[in-house]
């Protein structure tokens, strides 16, 4: 097994697009484009990477660009360089200074 | 002080000293603006102005102090400032202002329009700002448009953020 691998989880890199549906227990890295539905406990969108569907997670850390529905459990970090649009519900927030953040937003 | 004590061990008489103290050296050097007809009397006061000035110089700088509305104060109405606003208190209206802070205790209800806003309180209404800071002890609800942002963990944030271009 590759010792980079992680179980229960997806990496999708730079330059990768993937359309569809994933449901990861663990993590989801991405850095490439994602379209559709994702289910995943921690998901990591890297500065490259591109997010827009039906987001369902518990911690969310966005480098790059989320859109859509996106639901966070806990806690959502927009870094600097992210840029979050649609509709957001989340347990906790924190946006760093420059961090772009357009939608609507509820706390549960 | 201490040139009255140089000059008047040279010359003993008070005639000689009239005369004398315009050529003297020591004088001259410890303090040129003395005119000789009044050595003693004039030293203190001529030594002095200078260094007041200088004080006085130092002081006088431009630093803008928010206005306050401190715990307990209510406000409901128009407010428009071009200086600084910070609000521990309550405010319900209409604001237009270069910076508005709302302290921990503090609370804004109504339309907002600033350059700055912070909040560290509770803020609910609609706010157009250039750079936006929401702390951890904040609650906001409402419409929020924004150039710059920035959000702490553990703040509430409830409506809509929206960036401007």
């Amino acid at each position: 097994m590759n010792p980079n691998s992680k179980p229960n989880s997806v990496f999708i890199g730079e330059g990768v697009s993937f359309k569809g549906s994933i449901s990861a227990p663990d993590e989801a890295i991405i850095e490439g484009q994602f379209d559709g539905d994702l289910t995943v406990s921690n998901l990591l969108i890297g500065q490259t990477g591109r997010v827009t569907g039906t987001i369902k997670a518990d911690h969310v850390d966005v480098k790059g660009e989320l859109n859509k529905d996106i639901s966070s459990r806990h806690l959502l970090i927009v870094r600097s360089t992210g840029k979050v649009n649609g509709t957001l519900e989340y347990g906790e927030i924190e946006i760093e200074r420059g961090g772009q953040v357009r939608g609507n937003m509820t706390q549960v | 002080m201490f040139n009255k004590f140089k000059t008047t061990p040279n010359n003993d008489t008070p005639e000689s000293l009239v005369a004398e103290t315009p050529t003297s050296d020591d004088v001259v050097i410890a303090s040129p603006e003395i005119s000789p007809a009044a050595v003693t009397t004039s030293v203190t006061p001529t030594a002095a102005t200078p260094k007041s000035n200088g004080m006085m110089g130092m002081l006088q700088s431009n630093v803008s102090k928010p206005s306050i509305l401190s715990e307990g104060f209510y406000f409901k109405g128009e407010l428009s400032a071009r200086g600084a606003i910070h609000v521990e208190g309550s405010l319900n209206g209409q604001v237009q202002v270069d910076e508005l802070t709302i302290g921990s205790r503090g609370q804004v209800d109504g339309i907002v329009n600033c350059k700055n806003l912070h909040i560290k309180g509770r803020f609910s209404g609609t706010a157009t700002c250039e750079e936006l800071t929401v702390t951890s002890s904040a609650t906001l609800d409402g419409h929020v448009v924004y150039k710059t942002l920035s959000v702490q963990k553990g703040a509430a944030i409830k409506g809509e953020l929206l960036l401007a271009k």
